[in-house]
């Protein structure tokens, strides 16, 4: 436990004296901002499930760049080394990276609290609905993140991880639009693999569905698995 | 406290090291020579538990650096080539995370840091940025990161690499005084540092063995220099045979 904690709290100083968060900070809070704004003037709704729907969608290329550096940094300068070679299990190490980069999607989040404090303000907007979608954006959040750092134990790079995480997020998020080109059955699988499905239609109208909450935390489960395998193996080779 | 009996490790096809066996009693200071590529990274990082032996059997303390790692880790001070770092924290930051991870105890740490900053000479440094500090001072941080728990075994690779003449002075002082209560196993090129520091040696070639004795036993036994003694052992055959040619050419 205590491993864990030391190892969370230096993966969160690196994070936040690096350039890239504020970069990706400031660019998310800009675009939801900027669509909070549209959205609001145009349907003058106080409703705020476009834009999770949204945050939900930008994530796909923005939380690649969160998640790359976890591991690709570390075998890049070669500082693997004096982290595997102190007494801490890769397991407590894959561990500490994830809760860390959890700390930051929560810190990304949590301003956009504050344009549903201005709904509040102003009208009143159903809470049901938007606590399900931000529950489920943390659950998505959290998926993609992971996904991201398997990517960044893969390689040795960090602009390599965050493309290979881009475009297996991209794949799994469009995979129910296969509609045309698979018979029923694949097609329904094909459904339940991909993230979107679990995501886009339940949790942003306000549906909290255990399968769906089941699929973000046992595929995120997968990955913190996978990443511990992953590192272990290169630290072999 | 370092015995290894057979110790292969291979990466595909190729076989970095080949049945190597050694042993480094308590309280000895030992180098490990060998030409580039010889396979002495490969036997540190077996020793330190970061990549595990294809073959053979390793003790490191009385433990198993496969099936005991933690044990391992928590008594062996390790030193990387090229001293990885992270670059974006400050040296003192740096070194209470390492001394955290090591368990050191909370009551202890401040003590310590101040000794170890000390000992390696990184004072006025100690609140600077790593990233921006020259090799030398890198290598110091990098070392001090290795003392920082007080291990009973320092394994170093290439300790004095990128130090001025000065700094290579106090760094060689300060291994003999450790390997006054510790042992110690340092890899290096420069032959007159393990003169100066190493009673015994390790000379490994090709991944194999080729040497392992006193210092003055093994310049007796071959004539010569350390320098000559090494050149003896670890020149393949392709360079012995262009030495051969360059003979005849002046011939």
């Amino acid at each position: 436990m205590r491993n864990l904690a030391t190892l969370t709290k230096r993966e969160l100083i690196a994070y936040f004296l690096s350039p890239m968060a504020y970069i990706v900070m400031i660019v998310f809070l800009g675009l939801v901002g900027y669509l909070f704004f549209e959205f609001l003037t145009n349907s003058r709704q106080a409703d705020m499930s476009q834009i999770i729907g949204f945050m939900g969608f930008i994530w796909i290329f923005i939380l690649p760049l969160v998640a790359m550096r976890l591991f690709a940094d570390e075998f890049d300068s070669g500082t693997i080394e004096t982290l595997m070679t102190a007494p801490v299990t890769t397991f407590e190490v894959v561990l500490s990276k994830y809760l860390a980069s959890l700390v930051f999607l929560l810190v990304l989040v949590l301003p956009t609290v504050f344009y549903a404090a201005v709904l509040f303000a102003y009208g009143s907007p159903d809470p049901g609905p938007l606590m399900a979608g931000y529950f489920g954006l943390f659950l998505l959040g959290s998926f993609y993140l992971a996904v991201g750092m398997v990517a960044s134990a893969c390689v040795r790079t960090q602009i390599a991880a965050a493309v290979i995480s881009i475009v297996l997020l991209l794949l799994l998020h469009i995979l129910p639009f296969m509609r045309p080109y698979a018979v029923d059955q694949l097609w329904k699988t094909l459904r339940y693999i991909s993230s979107s499905e679990h995501f886009f239609g339940t949790f942003t109208r306000g549906i909290v569905d255990t399968r769906d909450v089941l699929y973000f935390v046992t595929t995120s489960l997968f990955c913190i698995f996978l990443t511990t395998v992953i590192v272990t193996v290169r630290r072999w080779r | 406290m370092i015995e290894a009996e057979h110790l292969t490790k291979r990466f595909g096809k190729i076989v970095a090291v080949d049945d190597v066996s050694f042993r480094v009693d308590e309280g000895e200071v030992v180098g490990f020579l060998g030409p580039n590529g010889a396979g002495k990274t490969t036997v540190m990082r077996i020793l330190t538990a970061f990549t595990p032996a294809t073959a053979g059997k390793v003790r490191v303390a009385g433990f198993d650096p496969f099936w005991e790692a933690m044990q391992v880790r928590q008594r062996v001070g390790y030193l990387p080539e090229n001293v990885p770092l992270y670059r974006e924290m400050r040296v003192v930051e740096y070194l209470f995370h390492r001394a955290r991870l090591k368990g050191v105890a909370a009551c202890e740490r401040k003590r310590r840091i101040g000794e170890v900053l000390d000992r390696c000479g990184i004072n006025e440094v100690a609140s600077r940025v790593i990233g921006q500090l020259s090799k030398g001072y890198r290598q110091r941080v990098g070392l001090a990161d290795a003392l920082v728990n007080d291990p009973p075994i320092l394994i170093l690779d290439e300790p004095t690499v990128g130090l001025d003449p000065n700094q290579v002075r106090l760094v060689r002082e300060m291994i003999r005084d450790l390997g006054e209560r510790r042992t110690v196993l340092l890899s290096t090129h420069i032959l007159s540092e393990v003169e100066m520091i190493c009673p015994r040696v390790l000379i490994i070639s090709g991944g194999r063995i080729v040497a392992e004795d006193k210092t003055e036993n093994l310049k007796a036994r071959m004539g010569g220099s350390l320098e000559d003694v090494f050149g003896k052992l670890t020149q393949t055959a392709d360079v012995v045979g262009h030495r051969q040619e360059m003979e005849e050419a002046k011939a």
